[in-house]
């Protein structure tokens, strides 16, 4: 399966609990308990979490969006998962990754992260990752649009995070290799391995990536690519090339071919 | 601080290379791993080559390597300014082989007469083992001194008078030119190089520039001239033959990443070089831009003052860390410094284009049926409406939002007034 625009669609789910505590903390606020907002409110639950109210009421809409509460006609109450979860005491990484795996939405955005790391591996910038989700998936790039995705994204790469999945390390986002298959992932080469060269043409690059991309998404995350990405690889520009597959990346510098940086012998 | 920064701009006119530089910037890494293959070397040639983007300084650490070594008296350094010299392929090869003597601050073999003196006086039995170089041949059948430099110049493939060469034709049975094809290029590079190694007991470094001449980006096709085959050829005959001949020494080309890998479809060629690579650094660091700006200004005779010091790391730390992919682009930022890059995408305005919608629609449209009339909105929307913005378009007077269910939205017409008053 191919992604497309819309699995760079990020939704709205800016405050939803994306750390230990919180995540424990709402829990713990339902048990088997069912409450309306207004009951959360009046017993004083937004000040235990330490938000305002209107955060509050957006906190748990958000954690219902993601499965972690369910919403019957306004009354919520824990979802089946998080009760599992809390009942059997079990690991909080392979809860996350549970609420992960069952929200078709959040999984595919998930994958389209691993995808990209692992075929550019090891990291990437979280600066990448703004601009690419907002590019492709609303075909914008202001100030204000790659805000509201990183107010977005942000939650999800912490969650993503606590799945054990990625690290966090200053501002960027890296790959944890590990034994057990999360999220279900192929296996993918990286764009080194595929071609065993350190010095890959673009258009081998978005002939590769077609395998995991639809074709008409690929030139914009090069795009974002290209123009940020420059700790692990050299976008070198372009002086022999015209019309051949070259990228252009968002500084209208055209860009050729790639290469790994340290990618030296003996 | 003005004076500091004019001295900057203007020290900076000059971008190219009057002679091998004596420093290098950032590129420290690279440097001790070409000093790792330099004390590697125990037998024949390593090819090696240099990658950057255009602009990154890949001349420069050529010649500054050179240079180095050169300096240290540890080597006889070449440096081929073309690697691929234009026209036809004998004047090519005839080209590329008078610029081993003349090229930027290449010695002809006549810069070698003395060595050669001392060496024949001392090594009168290594003079036999060599009798199949030609130089040599020459050389030892040349009676006086004139003859001597006259055979080191005729080698080093100089322009000769019509005398001399009359008198090279008359004694040696020389023709005026002795390199006619591949194989004479091979021939007359080994036995230079077999010559100088053996008078100098040095190492030979060669540095090859400029090898993204061999293409031509023909009919939207990137691909290797005619003539560039038979020199990259010739090239890759030469590297075996001086191999064979136990000539010690590296091979170094400088490429753009791209040439390279263009390149590197001639595996023949490229196999000799691929596992001996530098990488110059890209981006550059704010670090590397202070420490350039305080040698260039030394290098024009500036001296900077106490300070200036805190001026200069301020004025680099305001500089785009997005102009900084190769020393042209940081060249050209301080020459003129610019804002921060811009980016290069044409932002659409909702307000305009909802607008658009509204204006033209005869009925009030609810959020789904301005939707359906615009890609653009589709694109940026594809949940929900836009409810600040919306709210900011009817505080502006431009559209009302109707009470119904769902909401609807409508264009506020402008009236210019009527014709007739």
């Amino acid at each position: 399966m191919k992604y497309s625009k819309e699995n760079f669609i990020i939704p709205n789910i800016a405050n939803v609990p994306c750390t230990k505590e919180r995540i424990i903390k709402i829990i713990k606020f339902f048990e088997n308990n069912t409450y309306d907002i207004k009951t959360m409110l009046y017993n004083n639950y937004d000040e235990a979490l330490g938000v305002t109210a209107e955060t509050f009421r957006k906190t748990i809409n958000h954690s219902n969006l993601i499965g972690i509460v369910e919403n019957n006609n306004g009354i919520y109450r824990l979802s089946k998962i998080s009760k599992d979860f809390y009942y059997s005491n079990d690991r909080i990484d392979k809860y996350v990754l549970t609420l992960i795996e069952n929200n078709v939405e959040l999984s595919y955005i998930c994958k389209v992260i691993l995808t990209i790391l692992n075929i550019f591996p090891n990291t990437i910038r979280y600066k990448t990752l703004y601009s690419m989700f907002s590019l492709v998936g609303k075909n914008r790039l202001d100030k204000s649009s790659i805000e509201t995705v990183g107010r977005n994204l942000r939650p999800i790469l912490s969650l993503l995070s606590m799945a054990g999945v990625i690290k966090k390390e200053h501002s960027n986002v890296v790959i944890i290799k590990s034994e057990d298959n999360k999220l279900k992932m192929p296996n993918i080469q990286s764009i080194s391995n595929y071609y065993m060269k350190d010095i890959i043409e673009t258009k081998d690059i978005s002939k590769y990536m077609e395998n995991y991309f639809e074709k008409n998404i690929i030139k914009n995350i090069l795009k974002c690519l290209a123009t940020y990405e420059t700790s692990n690889y050299i976008w070198a520009k372009s002086s022999l090339y015209k019309n051949n597959g070259e990228i252009e990346n968002l500084y209208g510098e055209f860009i050729m071919t790639v290469m790994r940086k340290g990618s030296r012998q003996r | 601080m003005n004076i500091i920064i004019d001295r900057i701009t203007s020290s900076l006119d000059r971008a190219v290379l009057i002679k091998d530089p004596e420093y290098i910037i950032g590129e420290d890494e690279s440097k001790d791993q070409f000093k790792q293959w330099f004390n590697n070397i125990y037998q024949g040639m390593t090819g090696a080559v240099v990658l950057g983007q255009i602009g990154n300084g890949k001349t420069h650490f050529l010649r500054y390597i050179r240079k180095y070594y050169r300096d240290n008296d540890s080597v006889v350094g070449i440096y081929i300014p073309d690697m691929l010299a234009s026209g036809a392929l004998v004047d090519s090869l005839n080209n590329i082989y008078t610029s081993f003597f003349y090229g930027p601050q290449n010695y002809s073999l006549k810069y070698y007469y003395d060595k050669w003196e001392f060496f024949c006086e001392n090594n009168k039995d290594k003079i036999d083992e060599l009798s199949n170089n030609n130089i040599v041949r020459y050389l030892v059948r040349a009676n006086n001194k004139e003859e001597k430099e006259l055979v080191l110049d005729y080698f080093s493939n100089r322009e000769l008078f019509p005398d001399d060469i009359k008198f090279m034709r008359s004694r040696f049975s020389a023709k005026k030119r002795f390199i006619k094809n591949e194989n004479d290029f091979c021939k007359a590079c080994g036995d230079a190089l077999e010559f100088l190694q053996c008078i100098t007991g040095k190492k030979i470094l060669i540095f090859i520039d400029e090898v993204d001449k061999a293409y031509s980006a023909d009919s939207n096709k990137v691909c290797i001239t005619k003539v560039s085959y038979k020199i990259l050829s010739a090239y890759r005959s030469l590297f075996d033959h001086i191999n064979s001949r136990n000539i010690k020494g590296i091979i170094c080309v400088g490429a753009t990443i791209e040439a390279w890998s263009v390149l590197s479809w001639q595996t023949a060629f490229e196999r000799r070089f691929k596992d001996h690579k530098i990488q110059l650094k890209s981006p550059k660091s704010k670090e590397d831009v202070y420490k350039f700006i305080n040698e260039r200004l030394e290098e024009v005779g500036y001296e900077v003052k106490r300070e200036e010091h805190n001026f200069l790391k301020e004025y680099v730390s305001k500089l785009s860390e997005e102009n900084m992919k190769s020393w042209a682009d940081i060249i050209s930022e301080l020459k003129m410094p610019t804002e921060e890059k811009v980016i290069n995408v044409k932002v659409n305005d909702p307000k305009e284009e909802i607008l658009d919608v509204l204006i033209n629609s005869i009925l009030p449209l609810s959020w789904e049926q301005i939707v359906d009339r615009s890609d653009i909105l589709k694109d940026m929307y594809p949940k929900s409406q836009p409810t600040r913005i919306l709210k900011a378009l009817v505080k502006e007077g431009k559209i009302n939002i109707n009470n119904t269910t769902p909401l609807t939205y409508e264009a506020i017409e402008v009236n210019e007034g009527d014709v007739n008053e």
